[in-house]
């Protein structure tokens, strides 16, 4: 069984429609990436998918759990227990340390103290921020805080990690980094990674890509090859669904 | 467009935002409208007239509300003032000139205070006559109480708040003409950082406080005040630091403890309020001291009020006291007695000599009684509160009602002229008689009294008549008969008359002290929920980020829960322990049980307290969900 399905998804703000009729599915360990012109519903898709949003019609089934009839006490209880999150803008809280931050989900959960410890020190040197575990954000570069974003999606092992644009508030070496570890995690450790991204650049770190246009999937790239020639595979790609992708790196 | 049309327009568009100022208005005048009216009322002013404590205490408690409005208002037009820079930059940014902002935001004041101004007077008008009945059933008086709504007290609240107005709208224009747009666009500012404190400042401010403690107990009760001016700056300073190094050593320690800290919404609530801390030292050190100033002035108030006759009596053991220096009078007062002989239970002449005085240790002293003592042994039999004592030559009772610290001077040798010094066996604070004579008093052997009356000039020797009646505190009648008789100089001390005076004065201090005390209550509970508000607006994005993460309402409202509660329990806990300090030391020197009615009153504080606790956890948990 898929660890994500979606089947039939539409969702509707009045009279716009965001999302007509979409349909996917994930598997276990892949590294997913979604993209699409401004305003043709990738954001809308994750965050349907992310449970912070309801869709209007069909269903998310997500590690055996139809995601779309859970009530909001049991959403934010799911949404803790099998996702993690990374946003474009970090969401760190600045009252934190990195230390802190990256043990949270653990703490609401009330897991035992030293496992959690352990844990965070374990991802903290997977991801470079052995060094940086008792500063507080406002001390560290964009790169380092969505490092230690990633860090918090990952503490609890997750059912699968929601990326939103994550590199879309950083300079192109941090962009690299944060990009090489989401991926290194993806192999190492097996993590499931869905990203939201409009560049091609970061696309290019995904195993799998699937564009969307105007609500609706419009087509999908799988690598095969090296990550040089499938950023171009994607470069062609983009061109042919044209619409507003000047931005695209 | 002209800025008074366009301060109009404001005025109509904006009038949510402008509602909490102008009610925060609204109110301000009308408890000073209330304050005055029911002052110039006319059976509040006769007895003002006859009472001199009580013209002094309408006085200075006029003038605090009017500074308490003042501050409120002020307060509330500069919040105000705050949350619209971005609405006044606008207005830069659209091309409108600094002069026609600020007259549109004078225009709008103005305004807004002439409408206050009304609503406030009439509102005040109205309740005026509620109040006046609640003082004058406090002060006891025997008075139906007409309409109060009087033209001094229109006039003076008019005067006052125009003025305040003019002060506010003039502010506003003088903010406008110094504000550039750049600063204007970017008004948001992070002000607080990570607390560090030192744990030499966190032990220095129990060192203050304890000093303050010490001082205010062990100071004897007429150095009382003098002593004051160190006890004061103690305190505050003391509580500054408390908050500002103690607490935040705590937390930090607490913070610390991961096993403490990794437990459900612990680690947010204590880091938030870490976080928060020192940008509150103030907020917080401001109220704990607001809060001991209303508890320690109702508290006592309440408690002098309800200990009133005891009060009265242990001032005044006896019905009438007055020194016989003109015969006349005193025969008219034999005369004015007649008719009660079957009321009276005990009456006699008593006697002292004056002299100076010297205690090694303790110093010398300007004048002290000298009584002896068989007549002390027979007032003491009636007043009750003493034992009866025998003295051999050399020995002395020492009274000294204004001295608290008992037994400080037993032992200590009394160098009394023309005498060979004597050695004090005991003391005591309690009265011998009414209070026009309540100095020093040594009580010696009859033989050496004797000795002092043969040697004494005429005008330090003093004779009186004390008078003990039943129905003791209503012989109201028979006391102003005898006032009329009695020239000044016979110091006639009237236990009844006092009792009036007393019971006026209480229930005046009790009107006011409740009165000021719920402002002070008020303005407490609404800087902490407004602080808080402001707090929760930048929040609201951490909260955010906790629900995406997963984290449950329940979980939300426990973690607000928890750092409102910290927040609100903290400064209300040291003021209850510094007020209850305060009280017990009051209680001491008005030989009152004033701690025990506190309690009350503290009680009722917390609870009304408690209630602006729940109030701004359920606005603020309602900032966060939104």
């Amino acid at each position: 069984m898929s660890l994500l399905t979606v089947s039939h998804i539409k969702k509707a703000y009045g009279a716009t429609h965001v999302l007509q009729d979409i349909t996917l599915t994930i598997e276990r360990g892949e590294f997913v990436g979604i993209m699409g012109p401004s305003g043709a519903g990738k954001s809308t898709l994750l965050n349907v998918i992310a449970t912070i949003d309801k869709p209007t019609a069909g269903s998310i089934v997500i590690d055996g759990d139809e995601i779309t009839a859970l009530k909001r006490d049991q959403l934010a209880e799911f949404r803790r227990r099998k996702l993690g999150f990374v946003f474009q803008d970090y969401n760190l809280l600045d009252t934190l340390t990195v230390r802190e931050n990256i043990v949270l989900p653990l703490a609401l959960m009330k897991h035992d103290a030293k496992e959690a410890e352990r844990q965070a020190t374990h991802l903290a040197g997977m991801l470079g921020l052995t060094q940086l575990l008792d500063k507080y954000p406002v001390q560290l570069s964009g790169g380092q805080r969505q490092r230690t974003a990633v860090a918090r999606a990952m503490i609890t092992n997750p059912s699968v990690v929601l990326a939103d644009e994550p590199t879309g508030a950083l300079d192109s070496k941090s962009s690299r980094d944060v990009l090489q570890c989401l991926s290194e995690l993806n192999e190492r450790e097996g993590a499931t990674i869905l990203m939201v991204t409009h560049d091609a650049f970061a696309a290019s770190f995904c195993k799998r890509i699937l564009f969307i246009k105007d609500g609706q999937l419009f087509t999908q790239l799988v690598r095969s090859g090296d990550r040089k020639a499938f950023f171009n595979q994607i470069i062609d790609v983009l061109q042919v669904l044209g619409g507003d992708l000047n931005d695209a790196r | 467009m002209t800025p008074a049309s366009l301060a109009r327009r404001n005025v109509r568009q904006n009038l949510k935002n402008f509602l909490l100022y102008f009610v925060a208005a609204v109110f301000a005048v009308f408890v000073f409208n209330v304050f005055t009216s029911v002052f110039f009322t006319a059976e509040i002013q006769t007895v003002a007239e006859k009472n001199s404590n009580v013209r002094a205490a309408m006085q200075v408690s006029a003038v605090m509300v009017a500074l308490f409005a003042a501050m409120f208002i002020w307060y509330s037009s500069s919040v105000f003032l705050k949350a619209r820079n971005k609405e006044l930059g606008l207005y830069l940014l659209l091309g409108l000139r600094h002069r026609e902002i600020g007259w549109m935001l004078f225009y709008e004041n103005m305004m807004l205070g002439a409408a206050a101004v009304t609503l406030g007077t009439v509102l005040g008008s109205l309740f005026a006559k509620l109040f006046a009945m609640l003082l004058v059933r406090l002060m006891g008086i025997d008075a139906i109480v007409g309409l109060v709504i009087s033209v001094e007290s229109v006039l003076a609240t008019v005067g006052v708040f125009a003025l305040l107005f003019l002060l506010v709208s003039l502010r506003g224009v003088r903010t406008v003409y110094r504000m550039e747009l750049v600063d204007l666009l970017h008004a948001a500012q992070k002000g607080e950082r990570q607390p560090r404190a030192s744990v030499l400042a966190g032990l220095l401010s129990l060192v203050l406080i304890g000093a303050a403690y010490w001082i205010l107990m062990t100071t004897s009760t007429d150095k009382f005040l003098a002593n004051l001016l160190y006890i004061v700056p103690l305190m505050i300073v003391g509580t500054y630091l408390f908050f500002r190094s103690l607490i935040v050593l705590v937390l930090n320690r607490a913070r610390n403890k991961r096993g403490f800290l990794y437990k459900g919404v612990n680690l947010i609530s204590l880091s938030h309020l870490l976080f928060r801390i020192r940008g509150n030292t103030l907020m917080l050190t401001t109220i704990t001291l607001l809060t001991v100033m209303t508890l320690t002035a109702v508290g006592g108030a309440y408690g002098t009020y309800r200990s009133t006759e005891s009060g009265v009596l242990e001032r005044m053991p006896f019905t009438f006291m007055y020194r016989h220096v003109d015969p006349v009078a005193s025969a008219q007062a034999e005369e004015l007695f007649k008719p009660y002989q079957a009321d009276i239970t005990f009456q006699a002449d008593v006697d002292w000599v004056q002299v100076p005085y010297e205690l090694k240790p303790g110093g010398p002293g300007q004048s002290a009684n000298v009584i002896s003592v068989s007549t002390y042994n027979e007032l003491v039999q009636v007043v009750g509160r003493m034992e009866p004592v025998n003295l051999r030559g050399g020995e002395t009772l020492l009274l000294q009602p204004l001295h608290l610290k008992r037994g400080a001077s037993t032992g200590a040798q009394a160098l009394l002229p023309n005498a060979a010094p004597l050695q004090v066996i005991a003391e005591s604070s309690e009265r011998l008689w009414n209070e026009f004579s309540t100095w020093t008093t040594f009580v010696v052997q009859d033989e050496l009294y004797a000795q002092f009356e043969a040697v004494a000039q005429t005008a330090m020797k003093r004779t009186a008549r004390v008078v003990q009646m039943t129905d003791s505190l209503h012989r109201l009648t028979l006391s102003e008969q005898l006032q009329a008789v009695m020239p000044q100089m016979a110091w006639l001390d009237s236990q009844p008359q006092k009792y009036e005076e007393a019971y006026q004065t209480n229930g005046m201090m009790i009107f006011i002290g409740g009165f000021i005390g719920s402002l002070f209550l008020l303005a407490t509970g609404s800087i902490l929920y407004f602080k808080q508000l402001m707090d929760a607006q930048e929040d609201r994005p951490r909260y955010a980020v906790l629900q995406k993460i997963g984290m449950n309402r329940r979980e939300v409202r426990m973690a607000v829960q928890k750092q409102l509660g910290l927040l609100f329990a903290l400064p209300v806990l040291v003021a209850l322990v510094h007020s209850s300090i305060v009280l017990t030391r009051f209680g001491e020197m008005a030989k009152q049980p004033l701690l025990g009615y506190g309690t009350i009153v503290m009680f009722v504080y917390v609870l009304v307290y408690a209630g602006f606790y729940r109030m701004t956890v359920r606005s603020f948990t309602g900032v966060m969900e939104r």
